[in-house]
């Protein structure tokens, strides 16, 4: 009955008049993850952890503690699947449910804690600096993680997600004055480390 | 460099960016996803298993007595009539002998009005009677093997007078039965409800396309999310009843419920807000039902009743917990205004002493404008299936 029902939604979803171009890939596979398909739930678990790792790793660090929030987000999204009903795209309530997951477990460690020791962000940069525009993803990356874990989520969040600060503040439990310095930290570390690099 | 040029350049590179994942990620998401079936079927059987063990436990406890005990004579009459071999009628009935020999010669259609006219209650009461030690010996002597043979020698001189006597007996046992229902009018019941928690269509909601309430704005809850997961709705309550008729009778009382549900809004407190929090919803709601049953088989220790009911409803608590970031904040919202309901089922009340039964009514009920009321899986689905158990005890003057 369940099965029966799942894929009648299934079809009926597919006629969603609010998404003109029909729903993406993903979408049509949370229809089925709805009714248990484990192939559906692997399938997505494949289109969408590649870019989702890359979220986990951004706020995290390190590859370990991201992979440990990649899995628990994705239990989460396939436990909590039934709560996304077509509104917005599929991958941004996806992400919502890793970016929360990352914080929760940046809280669980206490990681957001007050430190405003910037400059404990090691310098693993010694070559000449080189150029923003030809910095690449994997340097840029590289040096996300090395800030500290409070400065590197405001930046992920503000500048990456498009988090405004007053949403930050309600976040993470600080005042938006407090976003804003460790973001502006945040930016003068990072061009720092580029000019080091440069 | 200019900062929004960092923002932009960063932006571009991570947005759209990818990493590898290592298999063991998946591996991991299966073993915890079959972790959380297994526990929700746990506590699937479990719950299962402990109404059943209960319920059972209820009749096994008090099991059919056996038949000596009994002195029924109407269910000994049935089996008389059926020609089933039973242990002499005269033995054990409590009547005089004379009027043991009359049962035996009950044609099987009166055998069947007798069975409705004498339920256990009025058996016990015949049980009451003094003995007679005179019929007792006339059993002793003379025991048949069957029970079609005919009656102890002695009454076999007066079968002119067994339809006066059928009569007379048919006449006592309808008085006993009315003296018992008439001595017995009020009841008490304690009772537990579960209702379904099957919902219906959750109305969808953009994830970020909402404004967030401004600092200005009172303490409350704001931009709720559609619900996470809603809890088994229960209640428990005590109750009334009253028979003024052999069939009908009405009650009342006093009954608790519970409503839950877990999801995902904005809390704007003293100074700050919270957003796209976990909120923790608990509504208490105390109600006054007022019933009405009409009883329609009444058979030894078993009764089937329908009923209809109506309910009013209060709201005397409604309780958000807030999962802030650094604390959990209780906020409690005002009641609103009654809630009212009307229900009709079909019950079942095992009797397991005179006066004491144990009760079952499954009902449908159906909540008025619940889009009155703070949202509960009554606002979602307001037609919902109600199971209430209960034990009722029998007051007697």
């Amino acid at each position: 009955m369940k099965r029966f029902l799942g894929k009648l939604h299934l079809i009926t979803w597919t006629r969603d008049d609010s998404s003109p171009a029909g729903p993406s890939l993903p979408e049509q596979l949370a229809a089925a993850c709805r009714e248990g398909d484990s192939k559906a739930q692997k399938r997505l678990f494949d289109l969408l952890s590649p870019r989702m790792m890359a979220v986990c790793l951004r706020y995290m660090g390190n590859r370990e503690d991201a992979e440990d929030v990649l899995q628990e987000g994705f239990i989460t999204l396939f436990t909590k699947i039934d709560s996304y009903q077509g509104a917005g795209s599929f991958e941004g309530w996806a992400r919502r449910i890793f970016v929360n997951t990352a914080l929760m477990h940046l809280r669980r460690t206490d990681a957001l804690g007050l430190s405003d020791d910037i400059d404990q962000a090691g310098n693993l940069f010694t070559q000449e600096p080189t150029p923003v525009q030809k910095m690449g993803y994997s340097d840029l990356m590289r040096m996300i993680s090395s800030l500290p874990a409070d400065a590197r989520t405001v930046f992920n969040m503000y500048v990456v997600e498009g988090y405004s600060h007053k949403e930050i503040a309600k976040e993470l439990g600080c005042t938006e004055a407090t976003s804003r310095s460790k973001l502006q930290r945040a930016r003068l570390r990072l061009q720092e480390m580029m000019k080091g690099q440069a | 460099m200019k900062e929004n040029e960092l923002d932009i350049q960063v932006r571009n590179l991570m947005q759209g960016a990818q990493e590898s994942v290592s298999p063991s990620v998946w591996e991991g998401v299966q073993a915890g996803l079959a972790r959380k079936r297994r526990a929700a079927a746990f506590w699937r059987w479990t719950g299962a298993v402990a109404a059943a063990a209960a319920m059972l436990a209820g009749v096994v406890l008090l099991r059919p007595v056996a038949q000596q005990e009994h002195s029924n004579p109407i269910i000994l009459a049935e089996s008389f009539a059926e020609g089933i071999p039973q242990a002499p009628l005269v033995q054990e009935v409590a009547f005089p002998a004379e009027e043991s020999v009359v049962v035996t010669s009950i044609p099987a259609r009166r055998t069947v009005r007798l069975a409705q006219a004498v339920p256990a209650p009025a058996v016990q009461e015949v049980e009451e009677m003094p003995q007679r030690p005179v019929a007792e010996e006339a059993v002793e002597a003379n025991v048949p093997d069957a029970v079609s043979e005919p009656a102890p020698a002695k009454n076999a001189d007066m079968p002119a007078v067994q339809e006066a006597d059928d009569q007379a007996l048919l006449n006592r046992l309808a008085y006993e039965q009315e003296k018992t229902v008439a001595k017995r009018p009020w009841s008490v019941a304690v009772s537990g409800n579960l209702q379904d928690k099957r919902r219906g269509a959750v109305s969808s909601r953009a994830s970020r396309q909402y404004a967030a309430p401004a600092l200005s704005a009172p303490e409350g809850i704001y931009n709720e999310s559609p619900e996470l997961s809603f809890s088994l709705p229960f209640s428990a309550g005590i109750g009334i009843n009253w028979q003024f008729l052999p069939r009908w009778a009405v009650g009342t009382g006093v009954r608790y419920t519970n409503l839950s549900r877990m999801f995902v809004g904005d809390y704007k407190g003293d100074g700050f807000v919270y957003s796209q929090t976990d909120i923790d919803n608990h509504q208490h709601w105390l109600g006054i039902p007022l019933n009405l049953y009409y009883q329609f088989v009444n058979r030894g220790r078993w009764r089937v009743h329908t009923f209809a009911s109506g309910t009013m409803e209060f709201l005397v608590d409604n309780d958000y917990l807030v999962h802030g970031p650094q604390k959990d904040i209780h906020y409690h919202r005002k009641g609103s205004r009654p809630q009212f309901s009307a229900g009709l089922g079909l019950g079942v009340e095992f009797k397991l002493t005179p006066w004491l039964g144990l009760y079952l009514d499954p009902a449908f009920r159906y909540y008025f404008r619940p889009d009155l009321q703070p949202r509960s899986l009554r606002t979602i689905q307001p037609l919902r299936f109600d199971i209430e158990a209960g034990l009722r005890f029998n007051l007697g003057k």
